[in-house]
């Protein structure tokens, strides 16, 4: 059996698992190294995005005084419950080369002729962050509007200017909200499936497509468990750096209210 | 001074606005295409029609993917709220060895990435010689809601006044008829709410669900997914709008039987 050759559905048995074949599969998973990096890369890139706008709505509905303000919370809300599948493909007729994004720039005359928005990795990216971005408002909500007011005063009564009273109260005060928030955005996008193949070009082969792809298209199930596993130990270090700077538990119970 | 503590806030407004347009200005244009009277969407559209939902009322696939999901939906919601209820209870009152890391053990479904879960299911599934049936999508929907059950339920423990049991048995009560009488209908608003959230997740699952279906078992989450990327048809939109109907109504309706269930537990 030559090296790269996809292992057929049927060699993969209980005996075929013990005589253990990684010799054969660590060219393959060495060649997903940069699947690998790519989805790191988009998972860094959309946490960077996500949090200041996350944050920023999730303090706004802590601090506003509006009437309105179960409904802003319930439309933050209402975005849990609609499947993610939706929330992507909405994306598509805004995206495309005559979409009302594209419209709209030619319009105000930004562009002077569409631009590429669908398939690219920016458009991934922007499904990505709107999709992940309550996983950030409700955690930071709930951690600042536990943050009481009178605090805030007194700091700037004791002389500390609107900018240094938040990042010396509201900002440490926050953080397990914003650690939460961090955490949840870091995992779906890390593993996220539908946006990049739904908004992303034929460049953006983030790792989770690709393990499917290698399952279900090529039927290779060894190669697709390895990657897993490669995949898995790598979000698992990660996440251990994380336990070592705060509360995996804490910051996992904060998407609750 | 009301500027005291609300650090340059029309650019906190305007920053939270562009967020609410990015959120929901998507959802809006597939209710309003759903409408369009043209085969190649586009927006706005220039024509409306009720063709499409015609054509979709008059199509099988949709309204089976539909039924199926809301079955696989209630019956893991209802497995992982009674699991959860279960393991939440004996987390918060008893004593055993490894606590901790059992219970980041009972939240790794949130943590594992669902490609994978997917994947390993599928092969451990196989491997055991189970045939692809509806059963998978609920026992695995059921393992995928259980970390969110067990949270909710979990706090719920944690706020329960246990001299209330001691009461009732101090009353002659037993275990069972204490559990029944006393802790069940306290409890019940948050099982409500678990079950509630378990549907919904249930609900939009795609990325590890698509490994567990076959055609006569299909849900709308991959239904619209393989539509999307194939052949776009307008009808998607349809089966969007349809669904957004649904997840807004039933939490909607959830919240409603939780208050029910609170007036009848006030009234005990």
């Amino acid at each position: 059996m030559p090296k790269t050759s996809p292992l057929n559905r049927g060699q993969f048995t209980r005996s075929g698992i013990r005589r253990g074949c990684w010799e054969d599969r660590l060219p393959l998973v060495a060649s997903s190294v940069p699947r690998l990096w790519d989805s790191v890369k988009a998972s860094i890139i959309t946490t960077l995005v996500v949090l200041p706008f996350g944050y920023t709505l999730g303090y706004f509905l802590a601090r506003t005084k509006s009437k309105l303000m179960p409904v802003l919370l319930g439309l933050v809300v209402v975005q849990f419950w609609v499947p993610l599948v939706i929330r992507t493909y909405a994306w598509i007729t805004l995206l495309g080369q005559n979409g009302v994004i594209n419209q709209a720039l030619m319009s105000i005359g930004i562009v002077n002729e569409p631009i590429q928005l669908l398939y690219t990795t920016n458009g991934m990216i922007l499904g990505l962050v709107v999709s992940i971005m309550p996983f950030m408002v409700l955690p930071v909500y709930s951690a600042v509007s536990t943050i009481d007011e009178e605090v805030i005063n007194a700091a700037k009564t004791l002389g500390a200017s609107d900018l240094r009273a938040f990042y010396e109260v509201t900002l440490p005060l926050s953080w397990p909200g914003i650690v939460s928030g961090i955490l949840f955005t870091f995992i779906l996008s890390a593993g996220s499936f539908v946006a990049p193949t739904l908004l992303g070009g034929p460049e953006d082969r983030l790792i989770a497509p690709v393990i499917a792809t290698v399952f279900t298209t090529d039927f290779n199930w060894p190669f697709a468990a390895a990657l897993s596993m490669v995949y898995v130990l790598l979000l698992a270090g990660m996440l251990y750096l994380f336990t070592r700077k705060a509360d995996l538990e804490e910051a996992l119970e904060g998407t609750q209210l | 001074m009301r500027g005291s503590n609300r650090w340059n806030w029309p650019a906190i407004k305007g920053v939270s606005l562009l967020v609410y347009v990015s959120m929901l200005v998507p959802l809006a244009v597939i209710v309003i295409n759903s409408f369009n009277a043209a085969r190649i969407p586009s927006f706005p559209p220039t024509e409306y029609s009720l063709k499409w939902h015609k054509e979709f009322f008059a199509d099988d696939v949709f309204i089976n993917s539909l039924f199926n999901r809301v079955q696989v939906g209630i019956w893991s919601a209802v497995i992982a709220g009674l699991i959860g209820t279960v393991t939440a209870m004996g987390f918060v009152r008893k004593k055993f060895p490894l606590k901790n890391m059992l219970s980041i053990a009972m939240l790794t479904p949130m943590l594992v990435p669902p490609v994978i879960i997917g994947v390993s299911s599928t092969i451990f599934f196989v491997e055991i010689g189970w045939e692809r049936s509806v059963w998978w999508l609920i026992v695995m929907h059921a393992l995928i809601a259980l970390p969110y059950t067990f949270l909710i339920m979990r706090s719920r423990f944690y706020m329960f006044d246990e001299s209330l049991e001691d009461a009732a048995m101090t009353l002659g009560a037993d275990r069972l008829t204490t559990f029944r009488e006393v802790t069940s209908p306290l409890v019940a608003p948050s099982i409500v709410t678990a079950m509630v959230l378990a549907f919904v997740i249930s609900f939009g699952e795609f990325t590890a669900t698509q490994f567990w279906v076959k055609r006569t078992t299909t849900t709308v989450p991959v239904v619209i997914y393989s539509m999307v990327r194939t052949l776009i048809t307008p009808k998607v939109n349809v089966l969007a709008t349809l669904v957004l109907g649904v997840t807004i109504l039933i939490p909607i309706i959830g919240i409603i039987i939780q208050r029910f269930v609170l007036s009848r537990g006030g009234r005990a």
